[in-house]
């Protein structure tokens, strides 16, 4: 389980570029469930997503996941419990190094911070196993190196590094925004599949309401640092694109509504 | 595809010339459209020229054909290709072929005298000159007054009554009381705004023994005839039609100091606000501001709904009362409005009668939205007051304004 307890973040704090992307923020999330994230472009999603994976520590609030009390924890000791992707897909691999090569360093991230890797026969084994399961034939070209391989094929396994050792929380940044719309419809397809095969908790930002509609089991709408709306069960069920843009709208709204219109109501509503 | 348009007489003469396919359907379409919603409810379409027609074509034919059956228009195409005659005589849509020009249609170049339904400007009917309405005022909740059981009213609407209000379509108190939301009843047709996170209006339509009813905490009702009917429409100088404009237009052609009215009218622009919290769950009677008032009202934020189908009703008066709020746009008239939004649909010419115009829309595509109207007048930012372009406005004088607390 994922527990954000009142989490804080301003960035530039007390310049004119004081930022307050996070402002009070409390979110659980059960073990298990698929949360996806949307938001306006500079709602906070991302430093949501950065909070919880130690890139920064946040300035009030802590931060639960499994069990552990992860706020002061830094960014390499939560990459044990926690499994990311981000939206470039050529991101955080070494394009010149094969599959396999790739997947062998991915693998000791986060363990201990030796940097000696063998690839050995049992350990291809197994990485032929996982990656056939992306149904993309990889498997048969594990040799060659990462940086041949498409933008889409290359998320597929970086989303596949990202889960290979169960972690207990995986974070997608908009991790299919950058592929074209076939490749992106088979990477989304794909983590619906895996996130729900290893029975993952994952929170997954998004700009597509499509998506957030099709994917996750509960989805979060964030404004100017804040959760403003918050989907689950039932009311996930229902929810189609056309009610998350309406919820925008009232969020838009909502921010137009500032004290000269509350005097204009008071003496009109009545 | 080339389109001429030609005012003869009652009659608009379209010129289509070229193909209607597929890529021009669209087009062809759209500029009838706008024609009957300004009114032009005969066509005339000369086919003299037109060189092709597909299926994509007679299904824009179609769809021109039953918008004026909406409005009680006509429509015939004539003197057709022999490839438009067979096309469409094959199709089974003969009945829309004619031969020749009407003989009440005025020679090429002569506009001749409009159809006299067809209106610029404002046109009045006098139904029947005696009707006044009987106001009353059942429920009085006043924001943010608690509410607990006895604030409830369950009200019934009958077809000769309009009314507006705050109240929940539910069977009991303990039902309504987290539904409570802007709610307007026109000849026994309800739409209301439960103020749920969906923001979907719900609605009760009169059928056979059924009568819609609402617990209400807040309701004005008018009872009786509508004695008058202005019909309004754009003209060169006068665009579209403010709400205060017509407000005092009513009062001045009652001649009283206060009225009931019904509007249905094409959208310029709407400004108002609505409930999105329920004041059922007041507990306690408190002043609510801002920056909390927010979590209870929404506010439209700009003119909205523009081309879309307004219902109006509402109380004005030149005397205040609790539940009528002063316009800012004009100081010496009070008044208390709800709106629901339909989706566009064209309204008949001329006189019209209420209760089927009505029905039109509550049989149509659901409601959008229902709101409390108000009168924008903040400095510099303010939306102004809501307009509407074209439509019909029912109104008698209130034989009790008294009984308006
Ligand atoms: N490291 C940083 N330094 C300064 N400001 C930052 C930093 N990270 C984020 N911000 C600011 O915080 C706000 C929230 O940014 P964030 O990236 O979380 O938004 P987002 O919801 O992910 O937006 P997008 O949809 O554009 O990715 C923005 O105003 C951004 O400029
Ligand atoms: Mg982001």
């Amino acid at each position: 389980m994922l527990k954000i307890d009142s989490v804080s973040k301003t960035f530039h704090a007390g310049t004119v570029n004081e930022v307050r992307a996070l402002q009070d923020v409390s979110l659980s999330i059960e073990d298990g469930c698929f949360t996806g994230i949307i938001g306006t472009n500079g709602s906070g999603k991302s430093t949501l997503l950065n909070a919880v994976a130690g890139t920064f520590t946040p300035d009030a609030g802590s931060i639960h996941l499994a069990g552990h009390d992860i706020t002061r924890w830094p960014e390499y000791k939560r990459a044990a419990l926690i499994g990311r992707v981000f939206q470039d897909p050529f991101a955080g691999t070494a394009p010149d190094m094969s599959i396999a090569e790739n997947i062998a360093i991915a693998m000791k991230r986060g363990q201990h911070r030796s940097f000696g890797f063998a690839v050995t026969r049992a350990f291809k084994d197994d990485v032929a196993d996982r990656v056939r399961t992306l149904k993309m034939g990889l498997e048969d070209r594990l040799d060659n190196p990462i940086g041949t391989l498409s933008g889409g094929q290359r998320q597929a396994l970086t989303l596949l590094m990202a889960v290979w050792t169960r972690p207990k929380l995986l974070l997608l940044d908009e991790h299919t925004a950058a592929l074209d719309p076939k490749s992106a419809a088979k990477v989304a397809e794909l983590t619906k599949i895996i996130i729900a095969r290893e029975k993952l908790t994952a929170l997954m930002v998004t700009h597509s309401m499509q998506q957030a509609v099709d994917l996750p089991d509960r989805i979060i709408m964030m404004h100017r640092g804040a959760i403003v709306e918050d989907y689950q069960d039932e009311r996930k069920q229902r929810v189609r694109v056309p009610d998350l843009m309406a919820t925008f709208d009232r969020v838009q709204k909502r921010e137009l509504f500032d004290e000269s219109v509350a005097g204009m109501l008071k003496a009109q509503y009545c | 595809m080339k389109i001429e348009l030609e005012q003869r007489g009652r009659y608009l003469l379209i010129q289509a010339k070229g193909r209607l396919d597929a890529s021009w359907a669209d087009h062809f379409t759209q500029t009838l459209l706008l024609q009957i919603r300004k009114g032009r409810h005969h066509l005339v379409i000369d086919a003299s020229e037109m060189i092709f027609l597909s299926s994509a074509g007679i299904r824009a034919l179609l769809m021109v054909y039953k918008e004026l059956n909406i409005v009680h228009g006509s429509f015939f195409i004539t003197n057709p290709t022999s490839f438009v005659e067979q096309t469409l005589s094959t199709s089974g849509f003969q009945m829309w072929l004619g031969k020749g020009f009407p003989e009440d249609m005025p020679a090429a170049g002569i506009a001749g005298e409009k159809d006299a339904a067809e209106n610029t400007g404002i046109q009045g009917f006098i139904l029947k000159d005696d009707a006044q309405l009987t106001a009353a005022e059942p429920a009085a909740w006043h924001p943010w007054q608690a509410v607990d059981k006895k604030r409830v009213q369950a009200l019934v609407f009958e077809k000769d009554t309009c009314a507006l209000g705050i109240g929940s379509a539910a069977a009991s108190f303990e039902d309504a009381r987290d539904h409570f939301g802007e709610f307007l009843a026109v000849a026994g047709n309800v739409v209301y705004q439960p103020p749920d996170e969906q923001a979907l209006p719900d609605y009760l339509i009169p059928e056979k023994q059924f009568l819609p009813r609402m617990q209400c905490i807040q309701a004005m009702s008018c009872n009786g005839e509508m004695g008058h009917l202005i019909r309004f429409a754009p003209t060169d100088t006068t665009p579209f039609y403010r709400i205060s404009a017509l407000l005092t237009n009513i009062l001045n052609q009652t001649g009283g100091k206060s009225a009931g009215f019904v509007v249905l009218g094409e959208i310029e622009g709407l400004v108002g606000t609505a409930l999105i919290r329920s004041p059922g769950r007041l507990s306690k009677e408190r002043e609510i501001v801002f920056p909390e008032i927010r979590d209870w009202l929404t506010f439209c934020g700009e003119r909205s709904y523009s081309h879309q189908q307004a219902l109006l009703t509402g109380v004005v008066s030149k005397t205040g009362a609790t539940f009528l709020s002063p316009m800012p746009s004009a100081p010496h008239i009070a008044a208390h409005i709800h709106a629901a939004v339909f989706p566009y649909q064209p309204l008949p010419n001329g006189k019209i009668e209420l209760e089927s115009a009505i029905a039109k829309f509550f049989n149509g595509p659901p409601p959008l939205a229902v709101m409390h109207l108000t009168d924008d007048d903040r400095p510099a930012v303010g939306l102004g007051e809501s307009a509407l372009i074209r439509g019909a406005c029912w109104f008698s004088p209130l034989q009790n304004p008294e009984v308006l607390s």
